[in-house]
């Protein structure tokens, strides 16, 4: 298993983390839209 | 713009015959369930090229079926089968989804068609004219709504938490960035659908072709060993 690990370069330990944020703030993101329009809240 | 789906759909197609050739290999219920996802956004963009050609009500509700309603959610039941450990429940949830898309099948396929059907114009997007010529009654909207809600959440959650499990265990570099990739490949489709709703029909057609092309880069990604070593190494 040990070949398996890796040790994140210094760029890498910022940016995985900021990707995950990103990711995650467009999941809550689209769920807010999908779920609004269950209540009839449109953008047009 | 009729270019894009036409794309999409090869890319698809390639895609679920990948992940089903794996699914005979390994027999994973969460590739079956990702098959089915796949065939069906397939289905989806195949049925976007047809109606870029002519008009056809019966490919109009496959689209809408397929595509709008049930693609998200099975894709999201492949990635449930994979993170619940309990086998009953993830099972019970698809005979549960099972259920609805038969109900959704059966609702969708006998709405009426409104009389903007014969002012159909091929040259613009189905997504910026579905909803004046399908009547969509209150149900078929929740159930469209419940169910990409339930299929987003699991996707692209899914692969969010797994990414995060690897990196934060920092093992399987390949799979935490074949993880990422996916999750961003899932949300472009779902984006998509949320620009139909902010009035920017024209954006659905990328998105799909984008969330295809992510999402099977990150399938390949997540699935190949890689036989050195991947990550970058800190030099101190």
């Amino acid at each position: 298993m040990n070949s398996k690990r890796f040790r994140p370069s210094a760029w890498l330990k910022w940016l995985v983390p900021l990707l995950l944020a990103v990711l995650l703030l467009g999941l809550f993101t689209t769920l807010a839209i999908i779920g609004m329009s269950l209540f009839g809240i449109k953008f047009e | 713009m009729h270019y894009i789906p036409i794309l999409s759909t090869l890319v698809t197609f390639a895609f679920a015959v990948a992940v089903f050739r794996r699914y005979l290999l390994r027999r994973g219920p969460h590739l079956l369930m990702w098959t089915i996802g796949l065939f069906l956004y397939g289905i989806g963009t195949l049925s976007e090229v047809i109606l870029g050609l002519a008009f056809s009500s019966l490919v109009l509700k496959f689209w809408y079926l397929c595509g709008a309603v049930l693609t998200a959610a099975w894709l999201g039941q492949g990635t449930l089968h994979l993170l619940v450990r309990r086998r009953g429940v993830a099972w019970t949830l698809t005979g549960i989804l099972a259920g609805i898309s038969i109900l959704a099948g059966a609702l969708v396929l006998t709405a009426p068609l409104t009389s903007a059907s014969t002012a159909y114009q091929v040259s613009q997007p189905i997504s910026s004219q579905y909803q004046n010529i399908l009547s969509r009654s209150g149900l078929i909207i929740a159930l469209t709504i419940v169910l990409n809600i339930y299929g987003t959440l699991a996707l692209v959650g899914g692969a969010i938490y797994s990414a995060y499990i690897f990196w934060r265990k920092r093992v399987l570099f390949h799979r935490m960035i074949g993880n990422i990739l996916i999750a961003a490949g899932a949300l472009a489709p779902a984006m998509g659908g949320s620009f139909i709703k902010m009035g920017l029909p024209d954006w659905m057609y990328m998105t799909e072709l984008v969330g295809a092309v992510l999402m099977y880069i990150g399938f390949q990604q997540a699935t190949t060993v890689p036989s050195v070593e991947p990550a970058p190494v800190s030099s101190h």
